[in-house]
């Protein structure tokens, strides 16, 4: 039986994390009223002028230096010609002759080693509205809130081989990216979509293969399963001697299968041409070099390195590296106190039960490196048991509390309470002794007086039990 | 290069041009007519010549990463044929 091997190559595009849009000073906020976001420029009235948003730039050169490429020191936009009603100028500023960077590399481990991804190019483009399509009214709603987010397209060799691999390739973007902070890369609520171009071949055959385009993956999942589906339909077409069409598909993820859009012939005639409403963009090295030297320490490196300064596994440091956030919260922290295992096993253990608990992301947590040296140091001179201190990290997790505050005030309490109480109920015995003699020979009911009158005395906030307690000790 | 009848319908298709006999008669001579012209521009030797992307020396200008909150959506709402409940409604359009 021959045997067959599956080529891919993935579009992914990144909505970055800019307070404004690409164009114009609306704001990206997501969730939004519907069309509360807008403008005459992201509406495409005629005569509005678009001003590029100078931190998209930044960020696109970033992710080009992130990814080893060549940056394109003269680029330029040009328009992308459709008509669609999520589209209101009826064109789409992009870049397509000359994209802000070129030829790049992304390197990653896999189970079988060390696997490195070409990156063809990235250019910087703008977000369409959303379309809602009203079944009832026969009508479609248009919501341009994400009309002209700034957004990055990159563009990877065909060098994937597997699912596996291309949700490594994907992970290792997705991390680089919010390590950045040029996107949260969020798939469920779009901020990451994914076009998988796809071919099979037979094995040791070097020509790629009419290839088929799935669109908009949003979800790791979807996208294994159409991988999958997708690579088993074109094999068994070519093993019943058929021919893979070129063609544009949709994954119906319900169905399990992929859908036909439209094959090639009917793929949309473009006519680009260069945006004349935006100059060229010039990038001199100046620019270049100051935006390398910020790039961070990426996940990979810090895996390593974790596992040398702290002396943790590497099992501990690929947790505690999953987000830049808890990274440097862990790593903060242990430079004011230093007990890394601590640290790192409340985070990993404590912390991560929490933001699965609350729904939360790392950016969510109100923790400080401050408060939570803190809470490591009362637990390493036995000032707090462990049960205690999970219960106070949680509260400094979710509401910023700090720890030694928030130990006073508790301990603090309780004494207190226990003191006043105290000299509550002496007051009740001298003023009730009637109940007291009473109690003396036998009454039962006049203890139950006594500690009516002293829950009366303290406004009814005083715990009954301990109120018994120090009356049976006072009598 | 000759634009053919089904290549020039296809055209007058994708930027929304509905013709009348005579009107498409006319532009497809006229578009023709404006290729034949750049056709004898071809003839020039251009191997030697930095093509040229831009028409003027500009270079871009920026603006900086603020959101303002300008308030201009209700005419913005108003001048839309069809507005309902904060959507702007067009057509239905099939997936
Ligand atoms: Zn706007």
């Amino acid at each position: 039986m021959k045997r067959y091997e599956t080529v891919i190559g993935l579009e992914v595009h990144v909505e970055l994390s800019t307070d404004s849009k690409i164009f114009c000073d609306c704001s990206t906020r997501f969730g939004e009223k519907p069309n509360a976001n807008t403008c005459p420029i992201c509406m495409g009235m005629p005569g509005a002028l678009p001003i590029l948003n100078k931190k998209v730039v930044d960020y696109a050169i970033s992710t080009g230096l992130a990814l080893n490429c060549t940056i394109v020191k003269n680029c330029m936009f040009d328009r992308k010609n459709y008509f669609y009603p999520d589209l209101p100028k009826a064109y789409q500023i992009s870049q397509l002759y000359f994209p802000i960077a070129r030829q790049g590399r992304v390197t990653f481990n896999t189970r079988d080693g060390n696997k490195s991804i070409g990156i063809h190019e990235l250019h910087i483009e703008e977000d369409a509205g959303k379309l809602l399509h009203d079944s009832d009214k026969k009508v479609t709603l248009v919501d341009y809130n994400r009309s002209g987010v700034p957004l990055i397209e990159i563009v990877s060799e065909p060098d994937m081989r597997s699912a596996d691999e291309v949700v490594a390739y994907l992970d290792k973007l997705s991390s680089m990216l919010s390590y950045m902070g040029v996107s949260d890369c969020k798939m469920q609520e779009g901020s990451m979509r994914v076009d998988i171009n796809i071919s099979v071949r037979e094995l040791g055959d070097t020509r790629l293969g009419s290839r088929t385009e799935i669109k908009n993956m949003n979800s790791f999942k979807a996208i294994r399963r159409a991988i999958e589906g997708e690579s088993k339909r074109q094999i068994d077409i070519l093993i019943d001697g058929g021919q893979i069409l070129d063609e544009t598909r949709r994954w119906d993820d319900d169905k399990n299968k992929s859908i036909r859009m439209r094959s090639k012939e009917e793929a949309q005639d473009y006519r680009y041409f260069p945006e004349q409403d935006i100059a060229p963009i010039e990038i001199p090295n100046e620019w270049i070099h100051k935006l390398h030297r910020l790039l961070p320490e990426f996940r990979d490196e810090k895996i390593i390195r974790f596992q040398k300064d702290y002396g943790i596994s590497e099992y501990d440091a690929r947790v505690l590296t999953s987000s830049k956030e808890i990274a440097d919260l862990f790593e903060d922290t242990s430079k004011l106190y230093n007990l890394p295992r601590e640290v790192s096993n409340l985070l990993m253990v404590e912390g991560m039960r929490i933001l699965k608990d609350n729904y939360l992301d790392p950016e969510d947590l109100r923790l400080t490196p401050e408060s939570l040296s803190k809470l490591i140091g009362m637990i390493d001179r036995g000032e707090i048991n462990r049960t205690k201190a999970k219960a106070v990290f949680e509260e400094m997790c979710l509401k910023g509390v700090d720890p030694e505050d928030y130990m006073k005030r508790y301990g603090l309490e309780i004494i207190n309470d226990d003191k006043k109480l105290r000299l509550v109920a002496l007051k009740v015995l001298e003023d009730n002794p009637q109940s007291v003699s009473d109690y003396k020979k036998g009454k039962t009911k006049a203890f139950g007086n006594l500690v009516g009158q002293t829950m009366k005395a303290m406004n009814g906030k005083a715990d009954p039990s301990l109120v018994n307690t120090i009356l049976k000790e006072l009598i | 290069m000759k634009i053919t009848k089904e290549r020039f319908n296809n055209i007058a298709d994708m930027v929304k041009l509905s013709l009348i006999k005579e009107e498409e008669t006319k532009l497809n001579k006229d578009l023709n007519q404006l290729l034949d012209f750049i056709e004898t521009m071809n003839e020039i030797d251009t191997d030697d010549v930095v093509p040229m992307d831009y028409v003027h020396s500009l270079r871009n200008v920026y603006r900086e990463d603020i959101a303002t909150d300008l308030s201009t959506k209700e005419e913005e709402h108003a001048n839309a044929p069809d507005f309902m409940d904060g959507y702007y409604v067009v057509p239905r359009i099939l997936e």
